[in-house]
This record gives C-alpha cells, sequence and structure tokens, in this order.
C-alpha cells in the first residue's frame, strides 16, 4: 500500500502513465485468451498538489491553492476538493480545508491528501458480459441452479 | 449431462475423448458450469479454447448456454453469498465421423 501510495501520489505525472496486466496471472474463469492478457492503465487522473516554492524551494505558506479556490460543494454536504485543468491538460488539486494548513510543510499535505481528500480508482470494474438473457437467473429467485428453464434442452 | 464438472480434469483432452467414446453417434452432450481450476491439471483453457478442443475431438457445436448468475453453496438469509458466471454448451457426436486434420490448435 505504502509502494502503491507513493507511485499514485508522487511519482505520476500523466493520466493513464502505469500499465498493468492484473488478469493474467490466474487461468481460471477466464472466457479468452485476450481477455486474460488485457491491459489495465491508472490512474484516470493525477492526484497531486502543486505549490510554488519560494527561493530556498520550500513550499510557500498556504499559497498556490487551485484558481478555483473554495471548491465545491459535495453531495453529501461536504465541500469536494476544487479540482482545475491546467493547461497542459493534467488536473491539479487543492485540497478542500487549505487555508487551515499555512503552517504545514509539504510532507504534512501529501498525509493529509492520501487520508480522504480524494479517492482514486486504480480499477474500474468491468461491465458484465451476459451473452444470454433468455437464460438469464433472476437474482431474487432462491436459487438460480435449480431454475426450470435450465432443465430443457 | 456434465454440470460443475469438466473443470476437475486433470487432463481435459482425456476428459473430453471419454465424453466422445461414451456417446453414440448421434448422441448430445450437454455441459453447463464454471471455470475454477484446481489440483494439478495438465492444461487450463479459457472458456474459448474448451471449446475449440470438444470440436477438435470431433464434437459439433450446436448451442451455446449461459447462467450468469448461478449462487453456490449459499445461505441466502446471510449476509454472504458466491456466485459463479456459468458458460455450457450443447455439442452433437456425428453420427458419420469425417476426420478433420486442424494444425491451427
Amino acid at each position: 500500500m505504502t509502494l502503491g501510495a507513493d507511485l499514485v501520489f508522487r511519482r505520476t505525472a500523466e493520466p493513464d502513465e502505469h500499465t498493468v496486466h492484473p488478469y493474467i496471472h490466474l487461468f481460471s474463469h477466464q472466457r479468452s485468451v485476450g481477455r486474460m492478457t488485457r491491459a489495465v492503465t491508472f490512474p484516470d487522473v493525477v492526484p497531486q498538489i502543486r505549490r510554488p516554492r519560494d527561493a530556498e524551494g520550500r513550499a510557500g505558506k498556504g499559497m498556490g491553492r487551485a484558481a478555483s479556490g473554495g471548491g465545491g460543494e459535495g453531495a453529501g454536504g461536504e465541500p469536494a476538493p476544487a479540482v482545475e485543468r491546467t493547461p497542459s491538460g493534467k488536473l491539479k488539486a487543492a485540497p478542500a480545508e487549505a487555508e487551515n494548513s499555512a503552517a504545514e510543510d509539504d510532507e504534512a499535505v501529501d498525509l493529509r491528501f492520501v487520508q480522504g481528500d480524494f479517492l482514486v480508482s486504480l480499477f474500474v470494474s468491468q461491465p458484465q458480459a451476459s451473452c444470454c438473457t433468455e437464460l438469464t437467473a433472476c437474482p431474487r429467485r432462491p436459487s438460480s441452479r435449480t431454475d426450470p428453464r435450465m432443465t430443457r434442452s | 449431462m456434465t454440470l460443475f464438472f469438466i473443470d476437475t480434469a486433470s487432463s481435459l483432452p482425456a476428459y473430453l475423448q471419454q465424453v466422445y467414446r461414451s456417446l453414440k453417434p448421434g448422441g448430445v452432450w450437454v455441459n453447463l458450469g464454471p471455470l475454477l481450476y484446481y489440483g494439478t491439471p495438465a492444461m487450463e483453457l479459457p472458456l474459448d479454447l474448451v471449446v475449440e478442443l470438444a470440436r477438435a475431438v470431433g464434437f459439433e457445436l450446436e448451442a451455446r448456454l449461459s447462467v450468469p448468475e448461478a449462487d453456490y453453496t449459499a445461505d441466502g438469509e446471510g449476509m454472504y453469498s458466491f456466485r459463479y458466471h456459468c458458460e455450457g454448451w450443447v455439442m452433437r457426436k456425428p453420427r458419420s465421423r469425417v476426420l478433420v486434420i486442424k494444425d491451427d490448435l
């Protein structure tokens, strides 16, 4: 987890920069060789805080918040972090309560980041592939395997 | 009829050949189940290649079956269940065997 967080939060500059083949290790339950060997890229956005640094190379106090300022409002009433798209196409974001982090250095900000300002989805579940709607079992049935429709033919 | 069965094979070709030999010419083989390979099988083929292997043994594919949500040994009143997405088929042993040599397998 520490390595994964370090990779995504500190060593990622471009969306979909990293490629893995997460399904290649398991032979069971595979529908085809093509699906088994398919690649997955991540992350879909780059979670990163960029702060201007002073002449000594230290992060400024509370500086560098995203231009959009106070952030949007989440559906649950919690303020969502402000996100804007930079000219290069990367996403940059500011924590929702950056005003209170004046005394924190970069390390502290990054920790806050990991602890819940953002959720990063590494793997998106694939849409379920069902090739026969006629035999699709209803999940409300006590047991799909006793579905009488299965016994024909 | 083989249900939740063919993935138990240590040698999948031997299984398929035995099914083939057991059928009369014109006989039908219906298979349905997951592909959970365990033990020390000699080969663990994905679904599409299992079908190809069966056709190479001599079967003729007549229909494909799919049961996407097959609950397996679950307590229906509990908080956990496990379900396979089962695939299957109807295959027939031809009445007259035509020897087909396939070199693309």
